[in-house]
């Protein structure tokens, strides 16, 4: 039973320490974007650590916006080290974004995963403004504005004239205080406020702001 | 050396490494970034399909080859434009359900923004994507 006990150890021990092939310096990489950024590149370290020949025989990413840039399929010595690069293409994206990349070496699947947080020039919450029936109270919409923005916010302007808006600065934009028209007054049910301002090349840019009255 | 027993024991330890590959293998979930505790992460089965308001996260090419039914094109790259599309059709109150292909990321981050810019919290995103949408209904 000893010579069972002291076999069943050592075929574990073996069994598990063989399963690692690679790695990695992290297998997770985030990335806070500034808002010049158009994309990012993620390079992923890792050493062979299996003590024998390996092969990376293929590099998958789950996003079209992540394009992976190592060619493959490519040979690591024992020992050896090496990168796993994939750029990540901001175009279109705004908020928390995550990808994975798969990497298959020696038939085996590992996961790598990416997060990257793309910044909004400006922000404005809520947009939609909702007053449910017999509602009629003031309310105010955050204008956030990211530091690194050169736009302007320049006014707010109504189309419906019952609508009341004051606009005022705040630390890191500006606060708009709306005030709904009574019910006698209520003529569209649905309206919007334009929040107009200039992009960085000083072109025009709207911003609606939607009220949904009942 | 071993009794028959002894060599079945010793085979099943040597072997037990192998079963969590054996059992991810062809169908690996690649959630490096765990969000299965996240409560906007919904299944199809979380849902009346009819009673949801479908938010399509893709671009205008992919939502005008194929979209559920319905839906409505949201995206980030056109957002001002977005938001005017999903005017016209919300009712307050609505769930809000954000797809992508295959429940990618930008269906997350879709969901995320009107959360904050609805101020409602019924807006998910649909974990498989339209993929599920589609074999779901068998369309």
């Amino acid at each position: 039973m000893m010579r069972l006990c002291l076999f069943l150890v050592f075929s574990t021990a073996f069994s598990l320490s063989s399963a690692e092939l690679l790695k990695w310096e992290k297998d997770k990489l985030s990335y806070s974007a500034k808002l010049s950024d158009k994309g990012i590149l993620f390079t992923f370290k890792f050493a062979n650590v299996s003590g024998k020949n390996l092969e990376i025989e293929k590099i998958k990413s789950s996003c079209s916006c992540m394009s992976i840039k190592t060619k493959f399929p490519f040979k690591i010595d024992p020992a050896g080290e090496g990168v796993i690069e994939a750029y990540y293409d901001f175009t279109g994206k705004v908020g928390l974004n995550r990808g994975n990349i798969e990497v298959i070496c020696n038939g085996e699947r590992i996961a790598l995963g990416v997060e990257v947080d793309i910044p909004v020039p400006v922000t404005i919450a809520p947009r939609f403004l909702i007053w449910k029936k017999g509602e009629r109270d003031s309310r105010d919409i955050d204008v956030k504005v990211h530091p690194e923005w050169t736009g302007k916010i320049l006014n707010v302007k109504t189309s419906v004239e019952s609508v009341k808006t004051e606009m005022s600065k705040t630390k890191d934009g500006y606060k708009i205080k709306v005030t709904p028209p009574s019910v006698e007054e209520l003529k569209k049910k649905r309206t919007w406020l334009l929040l107009n301002g200039a992009d960085e090349k000083g072109e025009s840019k709207e911003y609606r702001i939607y009220l949904i009255l009942n | 050396m071993f009794s028959k027993r002894e060599y079945i024991l010793v085979f099943s330890i040597l072997l037990f490494p192998l079963v969590p590959s054996f059992f991810l293998s062809g169908n690996i979930d690649l959630k490096n970034f765990d969000t299965s505790n996240d409560p906007f992460r919904k299944t199809i089965s979380d849902f009346d399909p009819k009673e949801v308001l479908w938010l399509d996260a893709r671009s205008s090419k992919k939502y005008e080859m194929k979209h559920i039914p319905g839906a409505v094109l949201v995206n980030a790259k056109d957002w001002e434009a977005s938001l005017g599309r999903l005017f016209e059709v919300f009712q307050p109150g609505q769930t809000i359900v954000v797809y992508c292909n295959k429940g990618c990321s930008s269906s997350r981050a879709v969901a995320s923004r009107l959360r904050d810019e609805l101020g409602q919290e019924n807006v998910y995103y649909l974990d498989g994507g339209m993929d599920i949408w589609f074999k779901s209904t068998s369309q």
